[in-house]
């Protein structure tokens, strides 16, 4: 199996280094540089795995060309999730893609589109009635119960994914491939989006700023550059003079469940915080993350910061997004996971210019690759043609403009620059088809891009994740199904305190401890346990000190 | 069992007679059971579900027993006592607050005169209409730390301090009860007053004629006449004393964290537990647990009432 | 006969005033509901909810009825669905509960085990989906809204068949049949009248609880938006706010569908509308039970 796996890398790499001359040279520079330096260790086994991959080519080409000629299209089904559910278009736009697929690969296609708050509840509804849904993201139905329920099929089954899905290996790493093996079976194919996240970043509107007199432009470090390295009490010394400012607002506030994942640069192995690798960039020792140092210094701080009055009474109960209550006037500072681009996004969102601080590394956690991966329905009719489906969503920038952004003249028009934007009359409320949820939909990277991004953005996001400090646990994947029993009463525990303690509503010193030890009473200790065997394992089984 | 010696002991003639008159009563009942077959034992050997380790390839009844593994989330944690307690304490306070309060309006509604009493039967229904996390916003209104009405408009003049409502949990198995009470009393009343407008006028205008007072009346015809209906309801709100209206529990206090000592119930502990988990075979697990003892429980209060009061018994 | 007056002054006095102090109650949070969704969204962000408003705004119901999310279109699908679902359930449910109230029927004794019993147990969500989306193919059909779950169950039953057993008394029926009634005349011409108030009210309940469904469409409805019915929608949006909010550590982008999503006037808006039916058809509801009156009027 692990022979196999090697080589089917090798080969994707030495392809890719083929390729990567080629005029598709921008879609995959990570791939391709990467490629370079493992070509080496294949090097002998290089001309014979190319030689392979041909076949595995004209297996795809023949599969394809087969449907074509007999002229019965079979159809797969592809499921997501958007914020606002089923959009208008749904129907024209599954034709549209239908007439790509058609022609490159003999497949009809059909878009389910539902919204965030019933995606989960239906998909394993469907998952578990044997409807059918061929193509799926997980995200929010979430990766490891899907596995553990078995609703995903292995990828790399009768060379499926080598055979079939040739440009999706070339469009990706093998590391973040592996993100979505789970004991050395792949299910899932992660999606190209921004997979690192600048810690601990603060948005400001600048008319504040500007207001307070406080001079940020001579902070950048380079001239164009798109955020402000600063630390936390630079920051404090920002918010204390904008609450004296404005005291009838709320200075200060963090989204509640977002803040360790997007403030410290702890790996949260398996998306939970029982059982954190505090020094994630370096060791693979599973520790406590509330008795951590980190963890305390963030609750001192927030505590601090709500003594100072930074806090809305109300935080504790907020509903509202953050840029709304700005939007509202409601709010003058609030954290958020920053990436190339995010200046703009979030002056789009607030209504007016923002400056965005960043107080931590760029940080890539060992759950970037499989929190939302694709991934081929177990009970699928037709692997084949779901898999080059896949192949197709990440390889034809037609397909892929189509899928994220529905089709020219309707949806989008070309702007004089290159860019795509609204056409007249048409807006984010009542077109037909604008889901805003790129991120998640196979391959933006190929997509158009939409006015107010640069064009280079993708470029920009790809270095971004590469350059991103990243954890040693990468690619690890955690299945708790066999201490779920203690993971209910450990979340119970940890939600009865989470907004308390990290918007500083009350005294860690005192709440922290008392925290811990009713944690430990649920089962923290085995918890924990539990999971530094399961990455001891899988560190043995993949050769990581 | 008293039915079938009934029977051994009716003539031939009798019987046919019987059989003659139950066919029609028979095809009336036919729809319902039908519909209840369809939509309540179809998927009813699907409990097995909260047995079985899942796995979507061979389906709920081919998947492989678990035994009570499923079960154990529910027991092994400190918590247990907890939500239990919660959900079955709050649970009986419902019951008796919201019994007294439902049987006075309706008395009240059906003693009153003048066109008044149509108004107020339609507002205090309209509560019940609001979707529960509507009814969190509005509660959110008048409990808000920043903005509420209670600190800002009753407090603040009273020269009183701002209470944080969200973080203060002695006053909200009051708000809880008071809420519930709210939302529900102009739905719970209907069944009453519709059981006792359908009483005899005859019996109130012969007792009135006798010299009964108002409180006479109510107390020696409508509460005994209401009894059966009361027992009735009350037992099968016991069938459900170990359920919990989600969102009230969750919705209303704003799923605050300072608060679940006593919000927490087991409908809610079994939300937040398994909002990551997505486990389906757990969270069947949780409704056969409340199933169960609903079941017994209703079980033994039938027989109990069968006991004093066979005509009141549920089946 | 003057203390008879004196003491039924005094209870109407005592009644309308208790009746006055839970109308006021339960209106009260209503008309902070109604102002609300007439209030503009960021003041209502700044300041709360408030009776009088800092600012005042129609932009909540233009949003509804002009914006793409099609209100007018869920509202029939609501009206539909909740008219005939009540006459659907409520023949169905009368029937049963008629037939279970007669105490000569052989059999009576198991089958209202076989009612009550379904009201305790249930197969659950999973099991019930896929008996109802692989067996009867009900999945993004307008009887997905109907079928599942509404159309009658125990607790009404239940509640029928008690009026039916008290309310209308055996020696009445027994009179109908010695004229040569047959069961069904019987319960045409006699059980039906008379159990009037108690219809009124099983309608009642049936159709608030059609009116007030979201979870049929929630999990019923993947595609076929045209079915969702005004709960639907508004549940809809007020679910993904939640999830947003609960979900924005996985989903670095929570972030921007929140700001996406219809603001908290709108919210309220929709609620309002949402229960503005049950108020105008409630009264048309309410003189049935005042047909209920004068019949055990001419009863006694």
């Amino acid at each position: 199996m692990k022979k196999k796996l090697a080589l089917l890398l090798a080969g994707a790499l030495a392809l890719t280094t083929l390729a990567g001359c080629g005029s598709k040279k921008e879609e995959a520079p990570a791939a391709a540089e990467s490629a370079k330096e493992e070509t080496a260790e294949a090097a002998g086994a290089a001309e014979e795995v190319v030689a392979e991959a041909a076949d595995e080519g004209e297996a795809a080409e023949a599969a394809a060309a087969e449907r074509i000629e007999s002229g019965t299209y079979p159809k797969v089904v592809i499921a997501y999730m958007n914020f606002a559910g089923t959009p208008k278009g749904i129907d024209r736009i599954s034709q549209k893609m239908s007439e790509i697929t058609e022609a490159k690969i003999g497949v009809d296609v059909e878009l389910q589109i539902m919204d965030s708050a019933s995606y989960s509840q239906n998909m394993n509804l469907m998952l578990a009635s044997g409807e059918q849904v061929d193509l799926f993201n997980v995200v929010s139905v979430g990766f490891m119960p899907c596995v553990n329920k078995g609703y995903l099929l292995d990828l790399e089954e009768d060379d499926l994914l080598a055979k079939y899905g040739q440009d999706i290996i070339k469009a990706f790493r093998p590391m973040e491939l592996n993100g979505c093996r789970v004991d050395g079976t792949l299910y899932g194919i992660p999606v190209k989006k921004d997979d690192a996240a600048g810690q601990f970043g603060i948005s400001i509107p600048q008319a504040l700023l500007d207001e307070i007199g406080f001079d940020y432009a001579s902070m950048y470090e380079n001239e164009g550059d798109e955020l402000i390295y600063t630390d936390l009490d630079t920051i404090e010394g920002i918010l204390s003079q904008i609450h004296e400012a404005h005291p009838e607002k709320a200075t200060f506030y963090m989204d509640k469940s977002s803040i360790v994942s997007q403030c410290l640069v702890v790996d949260m192995v398996g998306g939970d915080p029982f059982g954190v690798l505090n020094d994630p960039v370096n060791s693979l020792e599973v520790t406590d993350l509330f008795t951590g140092e980190q963890y305390m210094e963030l609750c001192r701080r927030m505590y601090k910061w709500n003594q100072m009055g930074f806090f809305s009474k109300d935080a504790l109960t907020e509903s509202l997004g953050t840029t709304v209550q700005v939007k509202a006037g409601n709010l003058c500072a609030y954290k958020t996971a920053t990436k190339p681009g995010i200046k703009q996004q979030e002056s789009n969102l607030c209504g007016e210019p923002v400056i965005i601080f960043q107080c931590g590394p760029d940080f890539k956690k060992s759950t970037a690759y499989n929190t939302m991966p694709w991934a081929i329905n177990q009970n699928c009719e037709d692997p084949v043609a779901a898999m080059q489906v896949l192949n197709l969503l990440y390889s034809d920038p037609d397909l892929a403009t189509l899928f994220c952004w529905g089709e020219e003249g309707v949806e989008w028009v070309e702007t004089e620059d290159g860019h795509i934007t609204f056409p007249e009359g048409v807006d984010a409320q009542n077109s037909e088809y604008f889901n805003n949820v790129n991120w998640e939909l196979c391959n933006q990277f190929i997509a158009r891009v939409w006015e107010g991004d640069e064009l280079t953005i993708w470029d920009r996001m790809q270095k971004f994740n590469d350059e991103a400090e990243a954890s040693k646990a990468m690619g690890f994947t955690w299945d708790n199904s066999a201490v779920s029993a203690e993971y209910t009463a450990l979340a119970n525990v940890y939600a009865e305190y989470q907004g308390q303690l990290e918007l500083g509503f009350v005294d860690p010193d005192v709440v922290v401890p008392e925290m811990v030890e009713r944690l430990k009473a649920a089962g923290l200790d085995d918890y924990m346990a539990a999971k530094q065997e399961a990455l001891n394992e899988w560190a043995a089984a993949n050769g990581i000190e | 069992m008293a039915s079938n010696k009934y029977k051994e002991k009716m003539s031939p003639a009798k019987r046919k007679s019987l059989i003659r008159r139950s066919i029609p009563i028979y095809l009336m009942a036919l729809p319902g059971l039908i519909y209840l077959f369809i939509n309540n034992y179809m998927p009813m050997p699907g409990i097995i579900l909260a047995f079985k380790n899942y796995k979507a390839k061979d389906g709920i009844y081919g998947s492989k027993w678990a035994g009570f593994k499923n079960f154990k989330y529910l027991f092994s944690t400190q918590d247990a006592f907890v939500i239990t307690r919660n959900t079955i304490c709050y649970n009986l306070v419902f019951i008796v607050v919201n019994l007294v309060a439902a049987v006075a309006v309706a008395i009240i509604l059906s003693e009153l005169v003048g066109k008044q009493k149509k108004f107020y039967q339609s507002v205090i229904l309209l509560p019940y209409l609001l979707s529960a996390v509507i009814i969190s916003y509005l509660v959110f209104a008048f409990l808000s730390p920043e903005n509420g009405f209670v600190n800002n408009s009753i407090l603040k003049p009273l020269g009183k301090e701002g209470i944080s409502w969200y973080q203060e949990k002695k006053y909200w198995p009051f708000i809880l009860v008071f809420v519930n009470l709210w939302k529900g009393i102009g739905y719970n009343c209907i069944i009453y007053l519709s059981t006792i407008i359908g009483f005899d006028r005859g019996l109130y205008e012969a007792a009135s004629i006798d010299g009964a007072t108002k409180w006479q009346q109510i107390t020696k015809i409508t509460l005994p006449l209401l009894r059966p209906t009361i027992i009735m309801l009350t037992m099968m709100a016991v069938g459900r004393i170990f359920y919990s209206d989600f969102g009230l529990f969750y919705q209303v206090p704003q799923n605050s964290g300072a608060l679940y000592s006593v919000t927490n119930t087991i409908d809610t502990y079994v939300y937040r537990g398994l909002l990551e988990l997505g486990d389906i075979t757990m969270s069947a697990a949780a409704g056969v647990y409340q199933s169960l003892v609903g079941f017994i429980l209703v079980l033994s209060a039938n027989l109990a009432v069968r006991k004093f009061d066979p005509d009141s018994a549920l089946f | 006969m003057n203390k008879d007056i004196a003491s039924e002054r005094r209870f109407q006095l005592l009644g309308n005033i208790i009746m006055i102090i839970i109308s006021a109650c339960a209106i009260i949070p209503l008309v902070l509901l109604l102002i609300s969704s007439f209030t503009d969204n960021d003041a209502l962000i700044r300041n709360g909810y408030n009776f009088i408003p800092e600012k005042w705004s129609t932009y909540a119901y233009e949003y509804i009825f002009t914006s793409g999310n099609s209100v007018v279109h869920a509202y029939f699908i609501s009206i539909v669905l909740t008219i005939v679902g009540t006459a659907l359930g409520l023949t169905i449910t009368t029937l049963l509960a008629y037939a279970l109230s007669k105490k000569f029927l052989p059999g009576r004794g198991i089958l209202t085990f076989y009612v009550v019993f379904t009201m305790l147990f249930n197969g659950g969500l999973v099991p019930t989906y896929i008996n109802y989306t692989t067996v009867f193919g009900l999945k993004n059909t307008f009887f997905a809204l109907l079928i599942p779950g509404l159309l009658m169950n125990a607790f009404n039953i239940m509640m029928m068949k008690s009026y039916f057993v008290t309310g209308v008394p055996e020696e009445i029926m027994e009179a109908a049949y010695i004229d040569g009634a047959t069961e069904f005349q019987a319960f045409f011409r006699i059980a039906l009248p008379l159990a009037k108030p108690i219809i009124a009210t099983i309608g009642l309940f049936i159709g608030i609880a059609y009116w007030n469904d979201w979870m049929n469409g929630y999990i019923y409805l993947t595609k076929r938006t045209d079915l969702y019915s005004i709960q639907n929608l508004l549940n809809r949006m007020i679910q993904n706010i939640q999830f947003l909010s609960q979900n924005s550590g996985n989903i670095a982008n929570a972030n921007v569908g929140l700001a996406a999503i219809p603001s908290v006037s709108v919210r309220m808006a929709m609620a309002v509308v949402g229960v503005l039916p049950i108020i105008i058809v409630y009264p048309f509801i309410q003189n049935n039970f005042v047909k209920g009156i004068t019949l055990g009027g001419v009863k006694g």
